[in-house]
């Protein structure tokens, strides 16, 4: 087991410096200067050209890309994200600050997803197709395939009037009350909502559809008309064999839809005002502040990868056999 | 989400505008006769009057217990440029100068923003205009318990001084030569020639000395010292804590100089944009916020709240760039002022409730007569262009020297303006492109090279004092001498008048003038002036003690000028 | 399956889909020369006029815009980002997907390891990263969607060819003795085609949507020129204050548009490979 995450990391870390590197060379290629784009907003105007080559000597601007890459990647290594391109203020801490609250978003839209999709799909992986359980089954497709034709940002943007505002059961935005103190209590009540409609504007769906999918197939399966035959009870049945079995393919499936779910979760920040990754990076690229598009490219990028890595982990634990199939390719 | 896209660099922008606005290095302005100061004599006595007022007991309130909630657009913006000190401008500009520190003076709104005392309970002007002396008030002292002093003054008009701090008021205050502090009590500024404009000036917010000296001392930029972190003013409320993108935490000073605020606590909510705001308004959670015109079918009729419409000094505008040859003629000029909708503007985006700009001044602390032969008028505007050559075909449609005539309008930052802009334009036969891209793609290459653009869409970032338009109108305030006049503008008349304004420290003969400005600037314009764009102020009804302040494009505000005043029930 | 490829056959839905999308390309191509009103026009009615006011058959916008011209010409724009895209998509990720199936196997490692990184970072923070780069237009949209839209058809490509690779009639064409490219091109791509169909159907609406998402951020295609994305992001606002036919409109072209390309990726998926 520890050989396979070993293996595992040692797969995933190149992976991220091939993001790293692809990023830092794409956003060098972002027009203008960005020595001249500092020096203006320092002078608030047009810039004095004798500051504009100071910065760019200081900012080591002249120097070739992979020299540059390379004393970036050192000081990320470091914990040091850089000063910001475009008022020249220290990025870290503001990156930093904002990773615990889109880690819980991400968190809790995930959990939402995944019992979601596993009761949603069980149901409709038990219910007949036909007859009025025909109806239930559409209703959950339906509701549950919004996240397929709706965009994350009208979905959050619907939730929060329908309610926030006009239904009035939880608070429109935030992540604590306006001059209380951030308790557990009140954080959750903020997070509900987001997280909920994280969860369904993301990945629900696709989840749903998986375990739905999954539990037909092993309800057909020999294994299950055997134990049907030896009359072991449907509850017992569903939970012993097939929920198990059909749990598999959705480990798999969250370790891959991490990065829609990290990208959904910027959507949702920005409805909610909620202080995380996602505001950071839409205000950045509005600026066009290319650190810290970098920044969070970066930890995004770290999030999605450490979520695939516990999905394959769990993977390893539930299935032992991916173990051997891992190790073999 | 949608919004303007003003983020930091477009505040910075607005900021320096600001700066530049109030003061400048140009020589040419030194030829200032020094005359009898009016402004200050009128600043003392009512300086005088506000003395006795501040005597008294604040309004009796909730008192203990009671907390404000505000919603604030730009909010980790406003922090980062209230508490690196120097950034911000004059004191009553931003949300956190008004909350927690006060100005030598402060612009009063009831007043028509004359600067009236502050932290200095009077002051006086020497004959020739050169040396102001600030007697301070006593007894004023800093959250953390410290006495205010001279000293403090001293230090934070020096550090604004100081080319190390990039302070971006460092232009306001060029015209100083000298700050000094005989004793405690009293400040005395010096200043190298004449300068209207500095009062406005003076009002920026003041730091204490103890707390932020040593750290500038030891070479750190402001914005990175602890002090910024929890930075100590003397306002009404004290910095309590602050939670990046989400809310600012403030506590009343019970030792305000004007008597402790009525409410105990005040929380500066973030709102991305005014959408959320309406949003948080609707779902009852804040007390006050502003919104857009956009906005107004969304909280008009809210339970518990009234909207109140604010004015706004901030007038929206196309620059011309008078060297293209299409709109060389100033009276090609005039016709595109006479032609474009600016009804169509303010009813479509602006709910009704703007104002018709014929001025670059309006709603400042010195009145112009408007630019009459500027207004709409489609037959006066198709005389003209008659007149200067262009020729209007069967299909309604102009062209010059058999051309079809076809522009470009660039925007960077005002889609919807420039789309109306557009179309009011060809509805008149005249070919018009818009352009729009991100605001710093936009502003960049006007910086770079202005000669490729024809039109080009501006927000005139006027504070309350006229010298704002300096930057816009004078013949050496062009881009490359740090100004904002694009398109090289130049008009002998308007020089003078606009050198003329800041020498004379007289009201009247400031005001005489603006107008002679405003003659000239209107035979030859600049700009086609639109129009301005209230903000809508929605508040509970639980508060009290609000008054409506005026409110430039998207900085300077004077929404919490009184905070301090404020009730709620 | 036999050796010539089977076009996704469920005959009847895919008609339909095809003539849907089809009669929407149409729309979009020749409406706005049939429409009398100027898509740009502001105030040419009253703002937020409801359907059929005074000549406006879907109504107008805030701006005073006619509804009917915006959504028909605002289809060129979104029509092209969904079909440009998908077409990228497929080429692109059709040549990387083959080159990495029957290449050398550094070759492979290689490109498996790119699209892995790729697909680790989120689509909304690749987007605003291209976005700093390029400026807003149609054309830089087609190109930041494409820039992730070819990673899923990358895989399936390799995946299909790799699984068909094996198979008698690709061993039967080598050992008869076609040529690698005809093998290539002849046998092992149109055979993995259905799948590939599919998901390039999927890209086609995803792009369609995630330009509706640009526009939100301000990041998409300029408000000037109309798009589906840009005049239902004008109208989130106005549907909460009633104003319905606003949002009604483009949700309606972006619902078909969906509604024809899933019909077709369901249908390639289901009449796929045996």
């Amino acid at each position: 087991m520890t050989r396979y995450i070993l293996g595992r990391i040692a797969t995933l870390v190149p992976m991220l410096l091939v993001v790293c590197a692809l990023t830092f060379a794409l956003l060098d290629l972002a027009p203008g200067d960005p020595a001249l784009r500092i020096a203006t907003s320092l002078a608030g105007g047009p810039p004095d050209l004798s500051r504009v080559e100071d910065l760019r000597v200081e900012l080591g601007l002249d120097d070739p890309l992979p020299v540059r890459f390379g004393r970036w990647l050192g000081d990320v290594v470091q914990g040091d994200f850089g000063r910001s391109a475009i008022d020249g203020s220290p990025v870290t801490e503001r990156v930093v600050g904002a990773l615990g609250p889109t880690l819980l978003l991400t968190g809790s839209g995930l959990l939402v997803s995944v019992l979601g999709g596993l009761l949603l799909g069980t149901t409709v992986g038990l219910l007949p197709d036909r007859g009025p359980a025909r109806l239930v089954r559409g209703g959950i497709m339906a509701m549950t395939g919004v996240s397929f034709v709706v965009p994350t940002f009208l979905v959050a943007l619907g939730g929060l009037w329908l309610f926030a505002v006009i239904l009035g059961w939880f608070p429109a935005g935030g992540i604590s009350d306006p001059g209380e103190p951030r308790t557990i209590a009140s954080t959750l009540e903020h997070l509900i909502l987001p997280a909920v409609i994280l969860g369904v504007g993301t990945n629900l769906g696709v989840f749903t559809r998986l375990i739905a999918a999954g539990v037909e197939e092993q309800m057909d399966a020999e294994f299950v008309r055997n134990a049907r035959s030896r009359s072991i009870g449907p509850r017992r049945i569903v939970s012993a064999h097939v929920v198990r079995t059909s749990i598999i393919p959705l480990v798999a499936q969250v370790g891959s839809s991490m990065a829609y779910l990290v990208g959904g979760a910027y959507a949702v920040e920005v409805v909610f005002g909620w202080p995380g990754l996602g505001r950071l990076a839409v205000e950045a690229a509005q600026d066009q502040d290319v650190t810290v598009i970098l920044a969070v490219t970066v930890i995004s990028g770290l999030v999605v990868v450490a979520g695939n890595l516990a999905a394959d982990v769990l993977l390893g634990v539930i299935d032992p056999r991916v173990l051997i199939a891992r190790r073999t390719t | 989400m949608q919004r303007f896209p003003l983020r930091p660099l477009v505040l910075l922008i607005a900021l320096a505008m600001l700066a530049a606005a109030c003061g400048s290095d140009d020589e040419d302005d030194a030829g200032a006769s020094a005359s009898e100061s009016d402004v200050a004599a009128e600043a003392e006595a009512d300086g005088a009057e506000e003395a006795d007022g501040d005597e008294e007991a604040p309004a009796e309130g909730g008192g203990e217990g009671e907390r404000l909630i505000v919603g604030v657009q730009f909010l980790d913006d406003f922090v980062g440029a209230g508490v690196a000190g120097f950034a911000t401008p004059p004191a009553y500009s931003s949300v956190i100068a008004q909350f927690m520190f006060d100005g030598l003076l402060e612009l009063d709104p009831t007043q028509g923003y004359l600067p009236v005392p502050d932290l200095a309970e009077s002051f006086e002007v020497s004959d020739d205009g050169l040396v102001y002396t600030f007697d301070l008030r006593d007894g004023v002292t800093w959250h953390d318990g410290e006495a205010f002093t001279s000293e403090d003054v001293v230090f934070t008009l020096n550090a604004a001084l100081d080319p190390a701090n990039q302070a971006r008021t460092a232009a306001d205050l060029a015209a100083v030569s000298s700050v000094t502090a005989p004793d405690d009590d009293t400040v005395v500024v010096e200043l190298s020639r004449p300068f209207a404009p500095i009062l406005q000036s003076l009002s920026l917010a003041i730091h204490p000395e103890h707390l932020l000296g040593p750290e500038l001392a030891a070479g750190t930029p402001p914005g990175e010292t602890e002090y910024a972190a929890a930075p100590v003013g003397t306002g009404p409320y004290m910095w309590n804590e602050y939670r990046p993108g989400e809310q600012l935490l403030l506590d009343a000073n019970p030792d305000y100089y004007k008597g402790a605020p009525a409410i105990s606590e005040a929380v500066l909510v973030a709102v991305a944009d005014y959408d959320i705001a309406a949003a948080r308004l609707a779902a009852g959670e804040i007390d006050l916020s502003e919104v857009s015109g956009a906005q107004l079918g969304l909280v008009e009729g809210l339970d518990g709240y009234a909207v109140n419409t604010v004015r706004s000094t901030n007038v929206f505008a196309i620059a011309l760039n008078i060297e293209d040859p299409l709109l060389e003629d100033p009276r090609v000029r005039i016709a595109l002022n006479n032609l474009v909708d600016r009804q169509a503007l303010i009813d479509l985006l602006e709910a009704g409730l703007g104002e018709p700009a014929l001025s670059p001044l309006i709603n400042t602390s010195v009145e112009t007569d408007a630019g009459a032969s500027l207004a709409t008028d489609v037959e006066a505007g198709t005389a003209l262009l008659e007149e200067a050559g262009w020729v209007k075909g069967d299909d309604g449609a102009w062209s010059v020297d058999g051309t079809p005539v076809s522009m470009t309008l660039h925007d960077g930052f005002a889609p919807q303006i420039a789309e109306v802009v557009a179309s009011s334009l060809r509805d008149q036969g005249i070919g018009v492109e818009v352009i729009t891209g991100q605001y710093s793609d936009i502003f960049g290459q006007l910086f770079a090279d202005p000669s490729g653009f024809q039109l080009f869409t501006y927000s005139f970032g006027a504070p309350t004092d006229p010298d704002s338009i300096y930057i816009l109108f004078h013949s050496q305030a062009t881009l490359a001498n740090g100004g904002f006049n694009a398109f090289a503008y130049a008009n002998d008349d308007v020089d003078a008048a606009l050198d003329q304004a800041r020498s004379v420290t007289d009201v009247d003969g400031r005001a005489e003038a603006y107008a002679d400005f405003q003659e000239a600037a209107t035979a030859d314009p600049a700009y086609i002036l639109l129009h301005t764009a209230p903000v809508h102020m929605v508040i509970s009804d639980e508060l009290g003690g609000w008054e409506p302040g005026l409110v430039e494009y998207q900085f300077v505000r004077f929404l919490w000028w009184n905070v301090e005043e404020w009730t709620k029930s | 399956m036999g050796r010539h490829p089977r076009l996704p056959t469920g005959r009847l839905p895919v008609v339909v889909a095809l003539t849907g999308l089809a009669a929407l390309v149409l729309i979009a191509v020749v409406g706005p020369l049939v429409i009398d009103a100027d898509p740009l026009r502001t105030a040419a009615g009253p703002p937020n006029a409801a359907p059929g006011t005074e000549g406006h058959l879907l109504g107008t916008d805030s701006l005073g815009r006619d509804l009917l011209a915006r959504v028909v010409i605002g289809g060129r724009a979104s029509l092209t980002v969904g079909l440009a895209v998908s077409a990228i998509a497929l080429v692109v990720g059709s040549l990387v997907g083959l080159a990495a199936a029957t290449g050398p196997s550094w070759l492979d490692w290689s490109i498996v390891r790119v699209i892995d990184a790729l697909t680790t970072v989120p689509f909304l923070v690749l987007v605003l990263a291209l976005r700093a780069v390029l400026p807003p237009g149609v054309a830089s949209t087609v190109l930041v969607l494409a820039a992730f839209t070819w990673l899923p058809v990358a895989r399936v490509v390799r995946a299909q060819v790799l699984s068909l690779r094996g198979r008698l009639f690709v061993e039967a064409a080598v050992i008869g003795g076609a040529s690698r490219s005809r093998v290539l091109f002849g046998h092992l791509l149109p055979n993995a085609a259905p799948p590939v169909l599919a998901v390039a159907s999927a890209v086609c609406a995803e792009a369609i949507i995630a330009e509706t998402t640009l526009s939100w951020l301000g990041l998409g295609i300029p408000p000037t020129t109309p798009s589906w994305g840009n005049i239902l992001v004008d109208a989130q606002r106005e549907i909460l204050i009633g104003n319905w036919w606003s949002l009604a409109a483009p949700a309606t072209a972006i619902a078909l548009t969906i509604a024809c390309t899933g019909l077709l990726a369901t249908q390639s998926r289901r009449t796929g490979f045996a």
